[in-house]
């Protein structure tokens, strides 16, 4: 399957794109505003920056740990399963502080 | 300040277009060349086993994938998985334009350290076209991997250094250190380097005690955990416990207590004591006369990463010991010795300081002239694409060709089935039995299967042989390779230091019987042979 004939459909390309800007930026962007909920702590720009870097490098280690802890190999239905699920509960965190912060203040 | 940021930032955005338009250029100009092909021989191992067992969900040694660097293996796995880019278009393209965006990282990195825009800009661009780095951003390997987080860790200390009670911060630290440690086996040492500092700051100028055990403790059982799994990592430690004798083969059984060692091993411990001091003293002078900018404790992981490079690449060499494979040290190296490099820059008069920076830059950018010819650094040497060429055009593309271990990546590009190209060194005669079987095991994973013509007395009965062993349609023709170039273009490593060395000896007159083998292509660079069955 090479990028030529994957790039052939709309769904393709729609797969690629979602899969890229996921995959690359989103997943890490969840958890910076899990770990650091107030603009102040994390400028934008170094923000987005280690969405990036937290994508690359969380990303395998989760589903490297769980791979080899509960055998959860790394299939298409298990990539997008667990990136979801720590996304979702980046989520729930980042509301949670969000929420105590906004009470402490 | 606001103004200053805007320039800051601009200066960022055109910095880092022109960078990823360069390094963009040079990625889809391999692939516009009618072969394809990795930059690197280590990608090809990387690429089978990703594609062998994390895709197609095979049985091969996990050896290597579980224990030694799987953090790459599953980050391709899964950017697979979440583009349905191809595996070979990933490592070969997408990863080194993603490993290139660590340019960045090192932008926040000293910029976290120095606070100032156009000494992390420099400072990044610096880091990035240093030689050994920009040699190892083109090959998908697993260490490329501990160069872009290695900053993501170096941040965050800067980060947790100036906010030592965020226990977020230090969860993150944590995180990218645990996955640094699964990349490199460098990457573990600059993880202990970190660890180690962090250890200091709770303990001497937090006087936060209980985060200084478990830091101290956390670093000792990584070292632990990586040390009994990973050889490559023993072979450092010994190298700093004891002495390591190169000539030896045998990592543990290899140690000679000499007296040229012992008085080496205690210089080395010496040397390495008075070095770090001295520039912990200096910088410590420095920001007691009121003129430092940066406290100790935040520059000494520099200038420990520093200091273990040089040791590593430089020092053991010479005084006759190392460390397997020492080079892969140097980016190490650098990018410990940029911060110390700006960190005197910046003390420098405004004027001086811009020059000065442009020929740090200048020199650094002509490194890479030594590698500016990328491919060769790969596997594909000389003219060895031409019979390729020559395959496709006479259509001879389900044929069986045999050859080399070292030749083995170059086939791999055909448009045929893997199991097509055979590996047998000993059906070329090789001449050094001892690399022939490290090159045996290094390649098992690889090709799948070795084949040993020992019986054989003849190529003729060797092919005849492997046909049967591998129930190889009888139908199908078969070819022989042999690459002249690729003999004598192996680093290997000795006592002295690198020389060039040939790997693959061949024997070719096995094939001179024209009563089984013909000539069909000879280019001085590669030949090709045509096994005709008698009967």
């Amino acid at each position: 399957m090479s990028l030529q004939t994957d790039l052939n459909s709309i769904f393709a390309i729609t797969y690629l794109t979602i899969g890229i800007v996921y995959g690359l930026f989103l997943y890490g962007f969840s958890w910076t505003w899990a770990m650091y909920p107030q603009t102040n702590e994390l400028p934008w720009l170094d923000r987005c920056i280690i969405s990036f870097g937290i994508s690359l490098t969380l990303q395998p280690l989760i589903i490297y740990l769980l791979h080899v802890t509960i055998l959860l190999a790394p299939s298409l239905e298990g990539v997008w399963f667990i990136d979801l699920t720590t996304t979702v509960i980046t989520i729930i965190v980042y509301a949670v502080r969000r929420q105590s912060l906004h009470h402490r203040s | 300040m606001r103004d200053t940021e805007k320039v800051g930032h601009k200066k960022l955005v055109t910095a880092a277009i022109v960078f990823a338009v360069l390094f963009t250029a040079i990625s889809v100009y391999s692939y516009l060349s009618p072969y394809a092909y990795f930059a690197s021989s280590d990608t090809y191992r990387d690429y089978y086993t990703v594609q062998a067992y994390l895709i197609q969900n095979k049985q091969i040694d996990q050896d290597r994938l579980y224990s030694h660097q799987p953090l790459l293996y599953y980050y391709t796995t899964i950017v697979h998985r979440l583009t349905n880019i191809s595996v070979f278009d990933l490592m070969r393209i997408v990863l080194p334009i993603i490993f290139s965006v660590s340019l960045l990282f090192f932008y926040l990195f000293y910029r976290e350290l120095f606070k100032n825009e156009f000494i992390a800009l420099t400072g990044a661009f610096m880091t990035v076209i240093g030689e050994q780095f920009f040699y190892e951003l083109f090959q998908t390997r697993p260490q490329i991997f501990s160069l872009v987080i290695c900053p993501l860790v170096l941040w965050a200390y800067c980060k947790l250094y100036k906010q030592p009670s965020s226990w977020i911060t230090l969860s993150l630290l944590i995180a990218l250190i645990t996955a640094l440690s699964l990349t490199h086996v460098f990457g573990v040492l600059v993880s202990i380097i970190v660890l180690g500092c962090l250890a200091l700051r709770y303990l001497f100028t937090y006087k936060r005690y209980w985060q200084w055990i478990s830091i101290g403790m956390l670093s000792i059982i990584l070292y632990m955990i990586t040390l009994g799994r990973n050889t490559l990592l023993a072979s450092v430690t010994i190298m700093f416990l004891t002495i390591y004798n190169q000539n030896n083969t045998d990592l543990l059984d290899g140690i000679g207590l000499t007296l040229r060692n012992t008085l080496s091993y205690l210089g080395f411990f010496f040397t390495m004591i008075i070095a770090v001091g001295g520039i912990v003293l200096i910088i410590d002078r420095f920001r007691t006369s009121g003129r430092a900018v940066i406290p100790t404790l935040l520059i000494l992981p520099s200038c420990l990463l520093f200091l273990f490079g040089l040791t590593m690449t430089w020092l053991g060499p010479v005084l006759g010991y190392a460390v397997i494979l020492p080079t892969r040290m140097l980016v190490y190296l650098w990018i410990g010795a940029v911060p110390l490099l700006l960190y005197y820059l910046q003390r420098l008069p405004k004027k001086i300081l811009r020059f000065s920076i442009i020929g740090c830059l200048l020199i650094t950018t002509g490194f890479i002239k030594q590698d500016a010819d990328i491919t060769d650094l790969g596997y594909i040497l000389g003219n060895e694409t031409n019979v390729l060429q020559y395959i496709t055009e006479h259509n001879i593309t389900n044929s069986v060709i045999l050859t080399q271990a070292t030749s083995y990546p170059l086939f791999i590009l055909l448009p045929s089935e893997l199991n097509n190209v055979v590996i047998s060194n000993r059906l070329f005669g090789t001449i050094n039995a001892e690399l022939d079987s490290s090159l045996t095991q290094r390649n098992t994973k690889l090709a799948n299967e070795i084949f040993y013509a020992d019986s054989a007395e003849t190529a003729a009965s060797a092919i005849e042989q492997l046909i049967a062993l591998r129930s190889i349609d009888p139908t199908k023709p078969v070819y022989i390779a042999y690459s002249l170039v690729k003999s004598y273009n192996q680093q290997a490593w000795d006592s002295l230091g690198f020389r060039k060395q040939s790997l693959d000896g061949a024997n070719l007159e096995n094939f001179d019987d024209q009563k089984y083998f013909r000539l069909m292509f000879d280019n001085n660079d590669i030949k090709l042979w045509r096994y005709v069955p008698t009967d």
